[in-house]
C-alpha cells in the first residue's frame, strides 16, 4: 500500500460509533456488524478522518512502543481487512474530498501495541436479506405466497 | 363522517406521480373508506409525550392496532402531533391505489424505491401485505393493508411500528428493539436479540415490585436525560417458553380471560399485558442501567459489568437492522444512551424469582 494512501467509511451503508475505546460498525447491506478493539479503534478512528497511511503510522509511533516495521504491518493488516469487510474505502475515489486529520501529541509514555482485533458477526444478515417479489396483486402491490 | 357524494373521487395517479403526489391519493382513499361502513373510530393517545391521534376506518383493524396501546389512551382534548390514518380494503371495500411504478423484483427492509422524498417516507412489509407512509411536514401518516384478518400475529404485539419508529425519530426518540422494567424512580433496559431471556425477564418482573414497560419495543431518549417510555403493553412468547412464566399460563387457560389477554398462532402467543396488569405497566421512567441479559443454566442470577461498547453491541445492530431507514442518527442517539447510564451483563439463573430481586437491588442500591 501506498504510504500516501487515503482511506474513509465506507458511509452512507457503513455506520459507526465508538464508546469506551469501541468501535461498533455496522454495515446496512449486508447486515453484518463489527466491534474492534482498543488499538483497533484508535486506528479505525484515525484511518476513517483522512489521514494518510504514512500520517497514521506517525500517530501509532507517537503513542505505541513499536518499531517502524512491525505498526506499519499493523496498519495495512487491518486496513486490508476493512476493506474485505467494505467498511473502509480508497478517499476521494468519487471524487468526495478527504477531510484531513492532525496528529495527536506524543505520549509521554507509550504503551505497548496490542494487535488490533476486528470482530464480526453474522447473526443479524437474515434481517435485511431481500425479500424476493413472487407474486403482486391487480393493483400491483406484492403479496408473499403462504 | 362525510357523505359518500361529497367524498371527492379518488384522483387518477399518472405513472411518474411524485411522493407527495401519492400520499395525497392515498388520503382520498381513507377517506372514500371512511365512508363504506361502520362509523369510523378515532382513538387518541400519548406517547412518548407525544399526542397521537389513530383515526380507523375499518373496525376490523382495532383489534390488530389498539390493544397493545390500551396503557396510553389519552383525552381528546389536545391538538394531535401526528395523526394516523388506517383502513384495510377487505372489510371497506376500498382498494389501494397502484404503485407510482413497478416494484423490483426484491425488496429491502420494505423500502419503496421512488415513494421516499419531499418530507414523505413509506415502506411496504411484504408478509404482511401493507403500506406505511408518513408525511413530516404536516404530521400525518397512512397504514393500509390488504385484509385486517390476514395481518400476522405479531402485529397486534408491536403495531404501526414503522410508522412510529419514522415520527419518533423526528421527535428526538427512537424506538429501539429492547425490554425495559423499573420503577418510577429509575429502571433499565432489557438488550440482546430473541432467546437471550429479555422476554423472560421482563415477564418474571411481573411478579416482583418491579413495573413492566416493554418486553420488545420501547422508546428511549437521550436528553434532558436518559429516558424510557413504554410503547407496547405486550409480551410475546413462543409457546413452549411461556410454562416458564407460570402464573401467564395460568391466566392464559381461564377461559374468561383467553380473549382479552392472549392470541395465539403458529405455536407463538402474544399477550395483552394492560387488561390484566393495569397496575404493572409504567409509562415512563429515567434509565439508570443497562442490562445484557445471557442464559447461564446456573440457579442464581448475577450481575456483572460490562463496557458501552458490549451495550451498544447489545442495543443498536438488531434495533437499526429491523426498522426501515434506521442510519446514522438512530444509532448516534443509542450510542448517546449507553454512554450515559452503566451496563452490565445480567448473567440469568433458572430460579426465575431471583432476576426481579437482583434487578431491584440495582436499582435501589
Amino acid at each position: 500500500m501506498s504510504p500516501g494512501a487515503r482511506y474513509r467509511v465506507n458511509s452512507p451503508k457503513v455506520i459507526h460509533q465508538t464508546v469506551d475505546d469501541e468501535a461498533i460498525i455496522i454495515n446496512l447491506d449486508t447486515g453484518n456488524y463489527y466491534s474492534l478493539n482498543a488499538s483497533g479503534t484508535a486506528l479505525w478512528n484515525l484511518l476513517s478522518t483522512g489521514m494518510t497511511l504514512e500520517e497514521v503510522g506517525r500517530s501509532l509511533s507517537n503513542r505505541y512502543d513499536a518499531e517502524p516495521i512491525a505498526i506499519n504491518e499493523t496498519v495495512e493488516n487491518l486496513v486490508d481487512q476493512l476493506q474485505k469487510e467494505e467498511l473502509l474505502i480508497p478517499a476521494a475515489i468519487d471524487g468526495v474530498p478527504p477531510t484531513p486529520g492532525s496528529l495527536p501529541a506524543a505520549a509521554t509514555v507509550k504503551s505497548a501495541l496490542e494487535t488490533p482485533v476486528l470482530s464480526k458477526y453474522t447473526d443479524m444478515q437474515e434481517l435485511i436479506t431481500l425479500d424476493p417479489i413472487h407474486e403482486v396483486d391487480e393493483a400491483g402491490w406484492p403479496s408473499q405466497k403462504r | 363522517m362525510m357523505a359518500a357524494e361529497s367524498v371527492p373521487p379518488i384522483p387518477p395517479t399518472r405513472s411518474a406521480a411524485t411522493p407527495r403526489e401519492f400520499f395525497e391519493a392515498v388520503l382520498y382513499a381513507f377517506d372514500r373508506a371512511s365512508t363504506t361502513g361502520a362509523e369510523p373510530k378515532t382513538l387518541h393517545y400519548s406517547i412518548a409525550d407525544r399526542a397521537l391521534e389513530l383515526r380507523l376506518a375499518s373496525r376490523a383493524l382495532a383489534p390488530v392496532l389498539t390493544r397493545a396501546f390500551e396503557h396510553l389512551r389519552a383525552a381528546n382534548d389536545f391538538a394531535p402531533d401526528l395523526t394516523i390514518h388506517a383502513w384495510d380494503s377487505a372489510s371497506t371495500g376500498v382498494e389501494m391505489l397502484p404503485p407510482p411504478r413497478a416494484f423490483e423484483t426484491h425488496i429491502a427492509r420494505g423500502e419503496i424505491p421512488g415513494l421516499n422524498g419531499e418530507g414523505i417516507r413509506a415502506a411496504y412489509q411484504l408478509e404482511a401485505g401493507a403500506l406505511s407512509m408518513l408525511d413530516e411536514e404536516t404530521g400525518r401518516a397512512i397504514f393500509w393493508t390488504r385484509d385486517a384478518a390476514a395481518l400476522p400475529y405479531y402485529e397486534a404485539s408491536a403495531p404501526l411500528r414503522t410508522i412510529l419508529h419514522w415520527w419518533l425519530g423526528e421527535q428526538g426518540r427512537q424506538l429501539v428493539h429492547a425490554g425495559a422494567v423499573g420503577l418510577p424512580d429509575g429502571g433499565a433496559l432489557l438488550l440482546g436479540k430473541g432467546g437471550s431471556g429479555k422476554s423472560t425477564t421482563a415477564l418474571a418482573c411481573l411478579a416482583s415490585d418491579l413495573m413492566y414497560a416493554s418486553d420488545d419495543y420501547c422508546a428511549v431518549a437521550a436528553d434532558p436525560v436518559p429516558t424510557v417510555f413504554s410503547i407496547y403493553a405486550t409480551a410475546k412468547k413462543n409457546r413452549a417458553d411461556r410454562v416458564s412464566i407460570r402464573f401467564l399460563e395460568l391466566l392464559e387457560n381461564a377461559p374468561d380471560k383467553r380473549e382479552d389477554f392472549a392470541e395465539t398462532s403458529h405455536g407463538k402467543t402474544v399477550y395483552f399485558l394492560y387488561r390484566e396488569f393495569p397496575r404493572k405497566i409504567i409509562i415512563r421512567f429515567p434509565l439508570r442501567a443497562i442490562l445484557i441479559p445471557r442464559i447461564t443454566g446456573k440457579p442464581e442470577t448475577t450481575l456483572r459489568r460490562a463496557s458501552g461498547g458490549a451495550g451498544l453491541l447489545a442495543l443498536a445492530p438488531s434495533t437499526t437492522l429491523q426498522l426501515p431507514a434506521a442510519d446514522g442518527n438512530s444509532f448516534e442517539l443509542m450510542a448517546e444512551i449507553v454512554r450515559q447510564v452503566p451496563n452490565y451483563y445480567l448473567d440469568l439463573g433458572t430460579d426465575l424469582s431471583s432476576i426481579p430481586q437482583v434487578i431491584l437491588k440495582l436499582l435501589q442500591g
